[in-house]
């Protein structure tokens, strides 16, 4: 069995093109995963249009069928649709996946963005068979994958997904802050070095990931200049991986002030806490182009 | 020079190594800080680059703990991407396993026993 992870798109909240972001991207949100071929999308920020190029590219010709799993639909989550051209190809089949069976919200803002308002090509123009789909309520298996959802901490809401089979296991949980579900947030400033409590339910549905890629947007100083914003702290993510027992954490969406210096000084800050705490565990910040086998 | 290796046709360029550290002409360059042979450093220059035990490899480097075809380099616009060619002890950058990336100036890329870094020279290519 073969698991590959590229990451098209890091960046949160909005594009970021330029020399200070150029090592971990300026493109938002945006995750390729193929488990044995199937292909499986992780939200449509900019960095789908890449993504649609290179999947283009890659079929030569063949039909593309891709199952495309929203974590909402916030701009930089979707606006990358528009311009993903095998949308645009009659033999390709697109899976848009909503949570709860007859819910039909993420197809339907798909649509929305693609009014004459906002963008020149209608949806009912582009060429491809576009589904609307459904997780049964919170799982089920796509392709011989097992899909479930996981409602998260933002505003408006949002889902992580945790795609699982033959033992390995990926999750993408972004724009989710963590920080309000610990066991008293209150106390996190006063005790930085403390160890947080996730809420059970949320370690549980990350427990044992091989890689868990996670919205860790904000340093421990910014955090309280940004609460209620839908985002955690990156040190948080350390202490949801190291309890869940992830071997590889990925930290994701990059807030779109950081320039490169800065996200590798958040991932040093990291990996001092997990070795703090004596965890075998590998972190990094997910990058533009980086591709993973697991 | 250039030469053709395999049955796929892939394109060998093979480097030697420079003088300096850091080349002197080419938009990139490998500069080896650990394992056989180091220090030395590799412009690059052409589109397709081997890094393997493999005499064949363009950056030939005599460690058991590499295989014979380890590591490719592709160039991609202005940069080169990194791409393990299935090797047994696989390819980290920056710590991490990685399948592929894009590669920056820094960037540190660990093959068993052998450390490059990867540099951007600013020269055309």
């Amino acid at each position: 069995m073969s698991v590959f992870v590229k990451f098209w798109g890091t960046r949160g909240s909005i594009p970021t093109p330029g020399h200070a972001t150029r090592r971990f991207g300026g493109n938002t949100s945006c995750v390729e995963v193929r488990v044995d071929g199937q292909l499986f999308i992780c939200d449509g920020g900019t960095g789908l249009r890449e993504l649609g190029l290179e999947l283009v590219a890659r079929s030569a010709g063949t039909p593309i069928e891709a199952h495309l799993l929203f974590s909402h639909t916030h701009w930089d989550h979707i606006q990358g649709f528009p311009f993903f051209s095998p949308a645009y190809v009659a033999s390709t089949a697109l899976y848009v996946y909503d949570v709860e069976p007859h819910d039909d919200r993420v197809h339907r803002l798909l649509r929305g963005q693609m009014r004459h308002d906002y963008f020149p090509v209608s949806f009912s123009d582009l060429g491809a068979s576009i589904h609307s789909a459904n997780l049964d309520g919170g799982s089920k298996t796509i392709a011989g994958v097992r899909v479930s959802a996981f409602e998260q901490r933002h505003p408006g809401r949002s889902f992580a997904y945790s795609l699982e089979r033959e033992g390995k296991k990926v999750v993408y949980a972004t724009d989710n802050e963590l920080d309000m579900l610990v066991a008293a947030p209150e106390a996190i400033a006063r005790y930085p070095d403390a160890r947080r409590l996730c809420p059970p339910e949320f370690v549980r549905f990350v427990a044992g990931a091989d890689l868990l890629i996670a919205d860790g947007q904000y340093t421990d100083e910014e955090y309280p200049q940004k609460v209620g914003w839908g985002h955690s702290r990156a040190t948080t993510l350390v202490d949801l991986a190291l309890a869940a027992g992830v071997r590889q954490l990925a930290i994701f969406h990059h807030d779109p002030m950081h320039a490169d210096d800065e996200i590798d000084a958040i991932v040093m800050q990291c990996r001092a806490r997990a070795d703090r705490f004596g965890g075998k565990l590998v972190v990094f910040a997910a990058r533009e182009g980086m591709e993973l086998r697991l | 020079m250039a030469r053709r290796v395999d049955s796929d046709q892939t394109v060998i360029h093979r480097l030697e190594p420079t003088s300096a550290r850091r080349p002197s002409r080419g938009g990139a360059a490998l500069e080896q800080r650990r394992g056989p042979g180091a220090p030395r450093s590799f412009a690059l220059e052409a589109p397709e680059l081997i890094v393997g035990r493999s005499a064949d490899a363009s950056v030939c480097i005599d460690s058991h703990l590499i295989s014979r075809r380890h590591l490719l380099l592709r160039r991609v616009g202005p940069t080169y991407q990194a791409l393990d060619l299935e090797s047994s002890n696989g390819l980290f950058l920056d710590g991490v396993r990685i399948h592929s990336a894009v590669l920056f100036d820094g960037d540190e890329l660990q093959l068993g026993d052998v450390l490059l870094v990867f540099r951007e020279t600013g020269g055309g290519t």
